[in-house]
């Protein structure tokens, strides 16, 4: 933690006094009052262009020249116009890391809004996302020490092959690296023991010694000198892809790496990401309401926010909103630590009436917040706090809806069927939708990269864990038309021999997908239901 | 301090799209927005490029919210319009480049139809006047006063400071002449023309220092300055000429009782297109559309009035033809418009295009008059639309007796026997010969 942070507000290469006053009085405000643990910030005041270029890299000063950055542009541009998402502020680490100080400084890009009580309330938004940068340990872990210095070597490197190897080259393998950047092991880095196969006790009681050392033998004589690979399962498809791919030359290698190092950072945030705004929505309410801005402009920000920070009860929403979520849960940690409702007391009491008028007075909320901005990701956030009491008071219009496979002519979204109101089903889907950032976990086995002997690389997709969500096998049915493609345009290519993937499908058996030619896609039933 | 992260990546998106189908891996899928615009509501479809990912089927559970029970459908009543707050519609629409829409269309002629670029003829014509230099001589229109301020302070500090050496110079030399006076033991009879001689001198030096107290600046006083009429300053003009020349297009269409809508819409669509390609090639030029309809007799007409005549009466081509020949002679003739047109073939490249079925019956008088006409225009290109079964004499009598003009791509005909073949008329038009 930084004592006095370094705040400055800069206009273009100037620096702006009377916001950086304002911004440092905000800023000592916050940490008084709501102990906010705040690094040096840059504040950037921009127009609206200038917002959409850097919302499109994801914040960065500097980026690789992508289309997919164009594209994005584009859509915050239009959406910005049409006024569907309005672009406040970004937050991104800077590139001046102060490690050794054991702080990162942040900038902040903020809209040059018209009104200034507007940017007044930015700036406190800013600090809870900075506060979150600072303390949070998913941050911490993904937070790269020279972020834009590394964009920038890319976008260097890059334009360099682009100029030896042409532009289409480049795009292809970075096409291709989009694709493919989804198996990524997010949980790698924890280090946490590899998952392994489910044994049978019952058959491993049955089987004989004998059987079990005929066994053995089989597998050394089959292994000979060779090493398995890879030696143990290996969920950073990826990676695995890009370092031992024989097909791929050195720069397409060279693409792969700059693109998976990229990626891996700036998508670990959909780990955190309703903490990071549940918290910063937070300060921005609690700072409007507690800093001396007349009623007036306070009641004027929220209804320009209300469309951001809402979930609406009376038109359907598809996907939780995590500004909203994040804020209502933390709203009401608050309520149940200041009054003392958690632990065995509470736990134990049944009486409705005695419930609702149960009051510590221990006024531990917001100790409680700070708490776990330091301690939780959202997987654990919404585990811990989305409790059955919360659903029924705030969240009970959230539901759980299901799709089919849609008909010729027919959108997906028209087979969505709503399945369930209920406590425990909405929590298992929000959880769902967090764990591995709400992608299939598909993993190499053991050997996966040389099967068959013949060099064809197995892909599994794993299925466990989940029962712990309530979730069935079948309900995990890949997307099979993406699934394909996928497999024939990206992994295909890249590996440049035949490529499995067992699966299941939609009744529940287990099948295998491959591609032997990177032209189509063979089914094989596989092993048994 | 941002300097463009996004940079050449508008320029790949764009072409991303473009490309899309050439492409090994994605796919062109849009994206809708619905909003609000002056009160109407809106779809802006953006398409984007889907690149695609192992994930789940729609089996998976998610999260939604807003009223129903358990078993409905989510989206209640197919294609309601209450569903246009969602977003990320998958339905397949029009893409909206609001800025780019015409770009494409150009390149769609210019790459896929290989239309031949247009190059415009060379004419010495005035771009701008510039006011590179003064001179101290010129009308009063172009007197320039800073200048002339600045001319006279010059003159003013060089005449002050040659006044002030000639002073010096004068009392040196009256000094010499005192000292000489004094030390040397001149007669009386020697002494006359020394004293002769530096009353010469004092009475210059008087006058010069009349003068400087004229012009002197001196402390707390004003300045004594006045404009002299060597100081006038005048700006002369020259003027930067650039070699192009403007365009015109001339469209004629027949009127007659035997024209369809049909061939109405046709002449429409190639119309449009061509001003569209003329004005991509003069870029730097103006390109004029003039619109003549004809049935008996031939005028002028305005856009508007051009499209909505109604087809009445007979044909004659040879109205029209003259028409073209007034307005390059500069005499009068019929008109709806307000401006009496007098192109300078020198100045224009003129471009005719020409919609008929084809039915005329002063055959010969018209192909005279295209005759006398042909030296002057640039191109002239004849669309025969014959839908039906009968076919025009016209059409083969015009490639008979303009068989070389069409050798060398001045002439351009094209019978169009099906709606589908616009392109192939624009094609004809101002595609490549022999190709």
């Amino acid at each position: 933690m930084v004592q006095n942070p370094t705040i400055n507000v800069m206009r273009g290469i100037l620096v702006d006094d009377e916001w950086t006053k304002m911004a440092r009085d905000i800023a000592s405000f916050c940490i008084e009052k709501y102990k906010l643990e705040l690094p040096d910030i840059n504040f950037h005041i921009i127009g609206a262009e200038d917002l959409y270029s850097i919302s499109a890299t994801g914040g960065w000063n500097v980026s690789p020249q992508h289309w997919s950055l164009g594209e994005q542009y584009w859509i915050s541009k239009q959406q910005h116009e049409l006024g569907l998402g309005q672009l406040y502020e970004i937050v991104v680490p800077s590139e001046d890391t102060k490690k050794d100080l054991g702080y990162h400084p942040v900038d902040a890009y903020v809209y040059d809004a018209s009104q200034d009580y507007a940017k007044r309330l930015v700036i406190a938004h800013v600090y809870g996302h900075a506060h979150m940068f600072e303390v949070n340990p998913i941050e911490r872990k993904f937070r790269p020490d020279y972020p834009q210095g590394y964009l920038a070597y890319a976008k260097k490197r890059l334009e360099e092959l682009e100029q030896q190897v042409g532009e289409d080259g480049v795009e292809r393998i970075m096409d291709i690296s989009e694709s493919l950047f989804t198996l990524v092991d997010w949980y790698h880095m924890e280090e946490v023991k590899p998952y392994e196969e489910e044994e049978n006790v019952w058959e491993k009681m049955l089987e004989t010694p004998a059987e079990k050392s005929r066994e053995l033998k089989k597998e050394l004589t089959e292994r000979g000198d060779k090493k398995p690979l890879p030696e143990k399962r290996d969920y950073d498809v990826f990676k695995f892809i890009i370092n031992n791919s024989t097909k791929v030359t050195e720069w397409e290698r060279e693409i792969m790496e700059i693109m998976y190092n990229i990626k891996k950072r700036s998508y670990a945030g959909g780990l955190i990401n309703i903490v990071h705004e549940g918290f910063s929505a937070l300060i921005n309410l609690r700072y409007a309401l507690d800093a001396n801005i007349p009623i007036g402009e306070v009641f004027d920000w929220l209804k320009m926010t209300y469309g951001i920070a809402s979930q609406p009860k009376e038109v359907r929403m598809i996907g939780a909103n995590p500004y909203w979520l994040g804020m209502n849960l933390f709203l009401d940690v608050i309520d149940r630590w200041d009054k003392g409702m958690y632990g065995l007391d509470w736990e134990n009491l049944t009486d409705v009436e005695a419930r609702k008028e149960f009051d510590k007075k221990i006024n531990k909320g917001w100790e409680k917040v700070i708490e776990i901005t330091k301690v939780d990701d959202d997987y654990s956030f919404i585990d811990n706090y989305f409790t059955e009491d919360f659903f029924k008071h705030k969240a009970s219009h959230l539901l759980v809806y299901q799709g089919d496979k849609p008909d010729e002519g027919e959108k997906e979204e028209d087979t969505y069927m709503i399945v369930s109101k209920m406590y425990k089903d909405v929590k298992n889907a929000l959880l769902f939708n967090k764990f591995n950032n709400g992608l299939p976990r598909i993993f190499i086995p053991k050997n996966g990269g040389d099967y068959d002997g013949l060099g064809h690389l197995m892909l599994v997709q794993d299925f466990s864990r989940y029962d712990k969500l309530d979730i069935l096998q079948e309900e995990l049915t890949l997307d099979l038309k993406d699934t394909y493609k996928t497999m024939m345009d990206a992994l295909y290519p890249v590996w440049g021999k035949p490529v499995h993937l067992i699966t299941t499908t939609n009744e529940g058996q287990k099948i295998m997908l491959s591609t032997l030619d990177g032209i189509k896609v063979k089914i094989t039933p596989f092993g048994s239901k | 301090m941002i300097i463009d992260p996004v940079g050449s990546s508008k320029k790949k998106y764009r072409k991303r799209i473009q490309d899309a189908k050439k492409k090994a891996i994605g796919e062109v899928k849009y994206y809708q927005l619905g909003g609000l615009k002056r009160g109407q509501p809106i779809i802006v479809t953006i398409p984007i490029i889907h690149i695609p990912h192992i994930e789940y089927g729609p089996w998976a559970p998610g999260v939604a919210s807003g009223p129903g029970e358990e078993g409905d459908p989510l989206y209640p009543g197919h294609g309601d319009d209450e569903d246009e707050s969602h977003e990320g519609g998958k339905g397949e629409g029009d893409a909206i480049y609001e800025e780019m829409a015409m770009k494409d269309l150009i390149n769609y002629l210019k790459d896929e139809l290989e239309l031949e670029m247009i190059k415009p003829g060379k004419r010495k014509k005035k771009e701008r006047t510039i006011y590179p230099a003064y001179s101290p001589r010129g009308p009063d229109s172009l007197f320039d006063l800073d200048e002339t301020i600045d001319a006279m302070m010059e003159r003013h500090i060089v005449q002050t400071k040659m006044y002030k050496r000639l002073e010096n110079e004068l009392m040196k030399n009256i000094e010499d002449v005192d000292i000489k006076i004094v030390s040397e033991n001149y007669s009386q009879k020697d002494l006359e023309p020394l004293k002769d001689e530096k009353a010469v001198l004092e009475s210059r030096l008087s006058r010069i220092r009349k003068d400087l107290t004229d012009i002197e600046f001196e402390k707390g006083q004003k300045l004594k300055i006045k404009i002299d009429d060597d100081d006038l300053r005048y700006k002369t003009s020259k003027i930067i000429w650039k070699e192009e020349k403007d365009a015109i297009l001339i469209n004629f269409r027949d009127l007659s009782g035997s024209i369809t809508k049909e061939d109405l819409e046709a002449s429409w669509t190639v119309s449009k297109l061509t001003d569209i390609w003329l004005k991509d090639a003069y870029k730097d030029s103006q390109v004029d559309v003039a619109y003549v309809p004809h049935n008996d007799w031939a005028w002028e007409e305005t856009e508007e009035g051009y499209y909505k005549l109604i087809p009445n009466g007979g044909t004659s081509f040879t109205p029209a033809y003259e028409i073209v020949h007034d307005m390059i002679k500069g005499n009068d003739y019929p008109r709806n418009t307000q401006v009496k047109r007098n192109i300078n073939p020198e100045e224009t490249d003129i471009y005719i295009v020409q919609y008929s079925d084809g039915g005329n019956w002063d055959t010969d008088a018209a192909l005279d008059s295209i005759e006398r006409l042909l030296p002057h225009v640039t191109r002239f290109c004849y669309l025969e639309t014959s839908f039906g079964d009968w076919k025009s004499e016209y059409y083969n009598k015009l490639k008979e007796r303009f068989s070389d003009k069409i050798n060398d791509g001045s002439v351009r005909l094209y019978r169009m026997q099906k709606q589908e073949q616009t392109w192939d008329a624009l094609k004809t038009f101002f595609g490549k010969r022999g190709g």
